[in-house]
């Protein structure tokens, strides 16, 4: 059985669906949205990478490696973020972050 | 033989990646996470990505998720307010499962009968397996539908009635809004995107990737590869100033402090009476 | 005379000015004084022309032009004061008559917050008033025509915390707006014939050369007849002619001073002014002369009919004052435009008398307005008893009180004018005057005579009024008794004498014998009988002497209740269909007001959307990258 682009491409937003699913569900830390986040940004680089083999670009390869680094970036300020976040709270649970909410009855 | 690796580390990688967003405790999602990274590793391998494959192994694996753990082991989190908010609504869930199927299924009538009525001008992503894709594609837009369930639901009083029957009304469009925005896609968008439908031969590159890599990045993408850099130090210099604090009783060395220390600052001469003893004045 | 001419009429306007604007710094009394001071001023200079007129028999006019007030192209409207004998007769009335209620009104209003208003508004009222009749130009005629309707709905809505004041008010001033489209048609009739608004000059216009007749839906119709109807119905308006006549009984509802000096001496017979002024006019076209006839018969017996059974006692004199309106309307068309004037003239006083009398004995009974609850009141108030027997037996036409000479006059035109207008108006008019003895007998009688009907506490309190409405009334009474006997000579003389080229004067028959005798005594008799029959009031007994016709009349004609069915609850209808179909229901809903509505409404709702949950917030923005996406593979792969 041939392994064709659809099936890099279906594993790529399966992925993505996956980060997405966990960002939206995920109702314990903020950790876990980075790391739900880490997981899209995996998605989007595998389809980068595929269409890059598909098309015989390596500039694909390049996107790919930039959304590294900015995903290493985000990660590392996102989590420093969290941890003062944390000193300041004790907490890092999402449904804790409510104070800019609506106060409703 | 290809295909069978690449079922293997695609089914693993999904699946630990799932693992990241089910796990009990944050330790064991970063384990998955550093496992999905290392699987996607192996696909990148199989796309001949062999660079991009090291640097993920290398900085993800190596500096994000180890960070990652750090940051988790750092935090002091409690881990019964946890347990306690690990219910997923299991109901929702199984209904939304029993409607991704049924779309699914109709996907695929209507896939087939499409074909029957305008032959080539439909095009699917792949002729061999329109089974397999399409129930990926109805848990895609399961897992987006779902996924929407629990945050949305928190604007249920925006419907005409907060009823269960309204509510699963609007699930329902929801979903089959996804669903069938993806459908369409694939159905007659594809084409528009002139995605070819030759047959993706994993071997044989003309050139060493990593060599055309380099080539890339120190000719046209120069400036944006310094550009990386730049954004990489200011993360490091961001992520320091965020979580440098100044614990109030520490001693620490202050070396500017100590250099413009001079003599008045630190003696005073005095002449003690006798038996009177010097009284101590701090500066 | 230019001065005395200039100080009749800015007197009031004066008076008033000082009352709407000094109120702040003046007591009650100090305002009192300083208003009869400038209306006595007035009313003195009045009088002196009036004195200078009749002594030069008619043979004096002045004329003070004050500046031009409109000039367009050829057109110019001038203000000015002009007196002639008509106006000059008119002036004397209107400031003697508002001199009088000035005084009386001191004692009668004593316990009003803001009399400066009052005093203000009448003061006003006298200008206006005398604008109208000292003009010789249409248009400042119609200035004041249009100041006195003001000032009339002003005073009749003066207890504005009435809501039944208000809604008379409002009634007077919208039936005066029927008459006053017709009486501005009337003027650019008049303009169009004759390209001047001038009186004099373009009633000489008019009477040189036959106009062309106007086209009336279809039909020509010769011109003076139109002109003729449309003032008419101008004045009918103004005058409480049968039609337009429903607002005299409603005014009631202002003080009686106002009543007395407004809706019974002078501004209602501002039609009958109107008209003889306009005589030369109506000589020339029959079709309006007959219609002004026939409308001032037909008014005199319907609102003697109607006085009848009133048992307020001021609407007896309203609906007395509509009636002998009719007479004077009568005496216009039959051509006795002296005796109109002079029946204008009398009336103005012992009609003024009546109301003022009637005033005096409300003020006594603490406002009772109702006769069926007084009786008795000659005992207590024999004073006021003698001024409005005087006042009534001059309103009957006793010989030798004012109204003898003037309705006799009358009378015997119409007898006269059988030729012309056959025998009906005059047998009419003289039920109307056996009518008129009835109601007023019955007036007097449930009045004055036989056991009070008030209740103990209130009779107690029944007095003789003071020297400040005592004054008033008495020489009011005085000029009931004399002004017909001194006057009809000078009043009633044919030919040029002394009206001079103003009005058409023709000679007053004089008939001896049965025409002039028979109406007379019939209504002394009549009026003699009512006192004694209605001497004791007792339910039913009228409805039991006139029958069926009672509901008729105590539901006056039902007039008002066709002109409600009418006209009143179709705009009514019309009304509420704009304001809730249109306006609450369209415009509120859905403009301005809906849409503030539905904002405020739904931004509340969408603020609970601000959970402040981070999921949330995602799925929101997941949502609208789907939707776009969504938008765009629909849209065939492009945006937009």
């Amino acid at each position: 059985m041939d392994i064709t682009l659809m099936h890099y491409l279906c594993l790529s937003m399966a992925l993505f669906a996956v980060g997405v699913f966990g960002v939206l569900m995920a109702r314990k830390s903020l950790i876990h949205i980075l790391m739900s986040l880490e997981l899209m940004l995996l998605g989007v680089n595998l389809t980068f990478v595929s269409f890059s083999r598909f098309h015989g670009e390596v500039t694909g390869q390049v996107f790919s490696l930039f959304i590294l680094t900015v995903a290493a970036a985000e990660a590392a300020i996102g989590l420093a973020i969290l941890v003062v976040y944390f000193r300041e709270k004790r907490t890092i649970q999402i449904t804790d972050m409510v104070s800019l909410g609506e106060k409703v009855e | 033989m290809a295909g069978l690796v690449f079922y293997g580390l695609a089914g693993l990688t999904l699946l630990s990646a799932m693992a990241v967003v089910f796990a009990r405790s944050p330790v064991y999602a970063v384990l998955f996470l550093i496992l999905s990274f290392f699987t996607s590793a192996g696909i990148f391998l199989l796309l001949d990505a062999e660079f991009l494959a090291m640097v993920l192994v290398i900085v993800y694996v190596g500096a994000v998720a180890v960070l990652f753990l750090f940051v988790v082991m750092m935090l002091d989190v409690d881990q019964k307010h946890l347990e306690k908010l690990r219910h997923y609504p299991w109901k929702s869930f199984f209904k939304a499962a029993l409607r991704s199927g049924v779309l699914a299924g109709v996907f695929l009538g209507v896939f087939y009968m499409a074909k029957q009525l305008w032959g080539d001008k439909v095009v699917f992503l792949s002729d061999e397996g329109p089974l397999t894709h399409s129930f990926i594609l109805a848990a895609m837009s399961f897992a987006v539908a779902y996924a929407l369930y629990w945050p949305l639901s928190k604007w249920r009083f925006l419907l005409p009635s907060e009823s269960a029957e309204t509510v699963a009304w609007v699930e329902g469009a929801l979903q089959f809004l996804i669903f069938a925005g993806v459908m369409t896609y694939v159905l007659f968008g594809a084409p528009s995107l002139e995605i070819k439908k030759e047959v993706f031969d994993a071997g044989g590159a003309p050139l060493s990737t990593t060599d055309a890599l380099s080539h890339l990045l120190y000719s046209v993408y120069v400036i944006p590869f310094q550009g990386v850099g730049v954004i990489l130090v200011v993360a490091i210099v961001a992520a320091i100033a965020l979580c440098l604090r100044h614990r109030p009783g520490v001693r620490r060395q202050d070396v500017q402090h100590q250099l413009k220390t001079t003599k008045e600052d630190v003696l005073s001469l005095s002449q003690p009476k006798v038996g009177k003893g010097v009284e101590w004045t701090s500066r | 005379m230019k001065l005395f001419l200039k100080l009749a009429v800015f007197g009031p306007l004066i008076s008033c000015l000082f009352a709407g604007l000094f109120h702040r710094q003046l007591s009650k009394t100090a305002l009192i004084r300083f208003c009869g001071f400038f209306m006595g001023i007035a009313t003195l200079a009045g009088s002196t022309l009036f004195m200078k007129m009749v002594k030069s028999g008619g043979a004096f006019a002045v004329t003070v032009p004050l500046m031009t007030w409109i000039e367009i192209g050829d057109f110019s409207a001038t203000w000015a004061l002009s007196a002639d004998p008509l106006s000059v007769v008119m002036i004397f009335l209107v400031l003697v008559v508002s001199f009088l209620v000035h005084l009386y009104s001191y004692e009668y209003m004593e316990g009003e917050e803001d009399l400066s208003r009052y005093y203000a508004y009448l003061g006003l009222f006298t200008f206006a008033m005398l604008m109208l009749v000292s003009a010789q130009d249409l248009l400042q005629l119609f200035f004041g025509w249009e100041g006195v309707g003001v000032c009339s709905y002003l005073l009749i809505g003066y207890w504005y915390e009435k809501e039944s004041a208000n809604q008379a008010a409002m009634k007077a001033f919208l039936v005066n707006r029927v008459g006053d489209l017709f009486l501005v048609m009337g003027m650019a009739g008049f303009f169009y014939l004759t390209q001047t608004l001038e009186i004099g000059k373009g009633l000489s216009l008019l009477q040189s050369a036959v106009p062309e007749p106007f086209v009336v839906l279809g039909t020509p119709v010769p011109a003076l007849d139109v002109l003729g109807i449309l003032f008419l119905i101008g004045a009918m308006g103004k005058s409480a002619q049968l039609g337009l006549h429903t607002w005299l009984p409603d005014a009631m509802e202002g003080p009686t001073p106002v009543s007395a000096l407004i809706h019974a001496a002078t501004m209602v017979t501002a039609g009958v002014y109107l008209i003889a002024r306009l005589s030369p006019l109506y000589l020339d076209t029959t079709f309006a002369s007959t219609c002004v006839v026939w409308v001032g018969a037909l008014t005199a017996f319907a609102a003697g009919t109607i006085a009848l059974v009133q048992n307020d006692i001021k609407k007896v004199i309203a609906y007395s004052t509509c009636s002998q309106l009719g007479y004077m309307f009568l005496g216009l068309g039959v051509g006795a435009y002296n005796g109109a004037v002079f029946h204008l003239f009398t009336h103005g006083f012992f009609k003024a008398l009546l109301f003022l009398g009637a005033g005096a004995v409300i003020h006594s009974m603490s406002n009772e307005q109702d006769m069926r609850k007084m009786g008795g009141l000659y005992r207590p108030m024999k004073m006021t008893f003698a001024f409005m027997l005087i006042g009534s037996l001059a309103l009957v036409g006793f010989p030798l009180f004012s109204g003898f000479y003037s309705k006799e006059a009358i009378l015997a035109s119409a007898f006269a004018a059988q030729d012309q207008y056959g025998l009906g108006p005059w047998v009419l008019s003289i039920i109307s005057l056996v009518l008129t003895a009835a109601y007023t007998g019955r007036m007097l009688g449930m009045t004055f005579l036989g056991r009070s009907r008030a209740d103990e506490a209130l009779r107690a309190r029944i007095h003789e009024p003071g020297l400040m409405m005592n004054f008033p009334l008495a020489l009011l009474a005085l000029g009931a008794l004399v002004s017909g006997m001194l006057g009809y000579k000078k009043f009633l003389m044919g030919g040029k004498g002394f009206w001079g080229d103003k009005i058409v004067a023709p000679l007053i028959p004089h008939h001896v014998g049965i025409v002039e005798l028979a109406p007379t005594v019939v209504g002394i008799c009549v009026f003699v009988l009512a006192l004694v029959v209605f001497r004791k009031w007792k339910e039913k007994k009228l409805a039991k002497s006139i029958g069926f016709m009672e509901r008729f009349l105590v539901n006056k004609w039902y007039f008002d209740a066709l002109y409600q069915a009418l006209f009143v609850k179709p705009v009514w209808w019309l009304g509420q269909l704009f304001w809730v179909f249109g306006d609450q229901k369209g415009i509120d809903a859905i403009g301005p007001d809906g849409l503030t509505h539905k904002a405020v409404e739904g931004s509340l709702k969408l603020r609970r959307s601000y959970t402040g949950l981070l999921p949330t917030y995602i799925a929101a923005l997941v949502m609208g990258v789907l939707l776009l996406i969504v938008l765009i593979l629909f849209g065939g792969g492009r945006l937009g």
